[in-house]
């Protein structure tokens, strides 16, 4: 009979810093991928692999509390087709009149780009509701809330989507900012911004920065519509839109 | 070299892309709470994907975050709290 070593004993909870043991396997493993070919058999110990990390992640969320049906509906995304291709628009150019518009934010009511702009701007188009990017993108802004009230900017998204595509959207992935439906006629804010994909029926991936007398000062359409733009480059053109007085009757 | 694997188990390191919302989400995270980490970007190093591809068996989803020997694909914010904690980062 194998005798147990008194540290093995110690190794076996699965709370706190991953176990010693544990530790150098893990380790071993690491040091030994760059001797291991291009092979089926390099994939059968990668996959093996991947399959323990898995096994490891299920231990982990059982011990926090199952994921609620909420956060399933949340997450649809990581399991939806792909939405992927290139931009066909490259968006009303800086220094150009924002162009005004009403549309129905996810409670119904109207509201007007003159009356967003008591603050600096960040309009964000996006393509739809509930795809990979998008869902990926509001997140993001979700959480940068702060970094965005202390710039003094609002921020509101806009797509083609319904206002009850919106409030369930919103409601779902706990997103307070404001989402406006540009519905009806589809896409007809984003034509105006020459933002709209005309064959696809919804907008490139687009932000724009509006000044509060209604000019566009920063402009940029992805490059892909599954390209979120860096969040850092958004922060840096409002920063500087802060830092630059407004041209006299700009 | 950037990818090269971590040696100490309470190492960060995050694979992902600069045009990912989710790298960005993940990224922006770890700066908020001054967890010290690695950026490897995948679109820079062919070697950070194949890499990438051994740790989780095929798979170069991304955000992918190596915390010591742990790999978690594409992980909430919640669960990587969670995982930080568990290997006191």
């Amino acid at each position: 009979m194998t005798a147990l070593h008194h540290s093995e004993l110690d190794d076996g909870s699965s709370r706190g810093p991953t176990p010693r043991r544990l530790e150098d396997l893990g380790q071993r493993f690491h040091d030994l991928e760059e001797h291991i070919d291009e092979s089926p058999v390099r994939q059968a110990l990668s996959v093996l692999h991947g399959m323990i990390q898995e096994v490891r992640r299920e231990r982990g969320k059982n011990a926090g509390g199952s994921a609620t049906p909420l956060d399933d509906i949340a997450n649809l995304y990581r399991r939806a087709p792909a939405m992927e291709a290139a931009a066909v628009t490259k968006g009303l150019a800086v220094g150009t009149r924002a162009p005004d518009f009403a549309l129905p934010g996810a409670s119904g009511e109207l509201m007007r780009l003159k009356t967003l702009l008591d603050k600096p701007l960040v309009l964000a188009f996006y393509p739809l509701d509930w795809s990979p990017g998008c869902s990926q993108q509001l997140d993001l802004y979700q959480d940068e809330k702060d970094a965005f009230e202390e710039r003094g900017t609002r921020l509101v998204g806009i797509s083609v989507d319904s206002i009850y595509s919106h409030g369930a959207w919103a409601a779902v992935r706990g997103l307070g900012m404001t989402l406006l439906s540009d519905f009806h006629p589809n896409g007809g804010v984003a034509r105006a911004y020459q933002v709209y994909r005309d064959k696809d029926g919804f907008s490139d991936r687009a932000l724009f920065v509006i000044d509060t007398s209604g000019v566009i000062r920063y402009a940029h359409v992805s490059p892909y519509i599954h390209h979120v733009p860096e969040i850092e480059d958004l922060f840096r053109a409002i920063d500087a839109l802060v830092s630059t007085p407004v041209p006299v009757g700009g | 070299m950037g990818w090269a694997p971590s040696r100490s188990s309470q190492a960060v390191d995050l694979y992902a892309t600069r045009w990912c919302g989710h790298s960005q989400q993940v990224r922006r995270y770890l700066e908020r709470n001054g967890i010290p980490y690695r950026y490897i970007d995948l679109e820079a190093s062919p070697e950070a994907v194949r890499r990438l591809r051994w740790l989780t068996g095929g798979s170069a989803s991304h955000p992918t975050v190596v915390i010591g020997d742990q790999v978690i694909v594409e992980p909430s914010l919640g669960e990587l709290e969670s995982a930080l904690s568990a290997q006191a980062v």
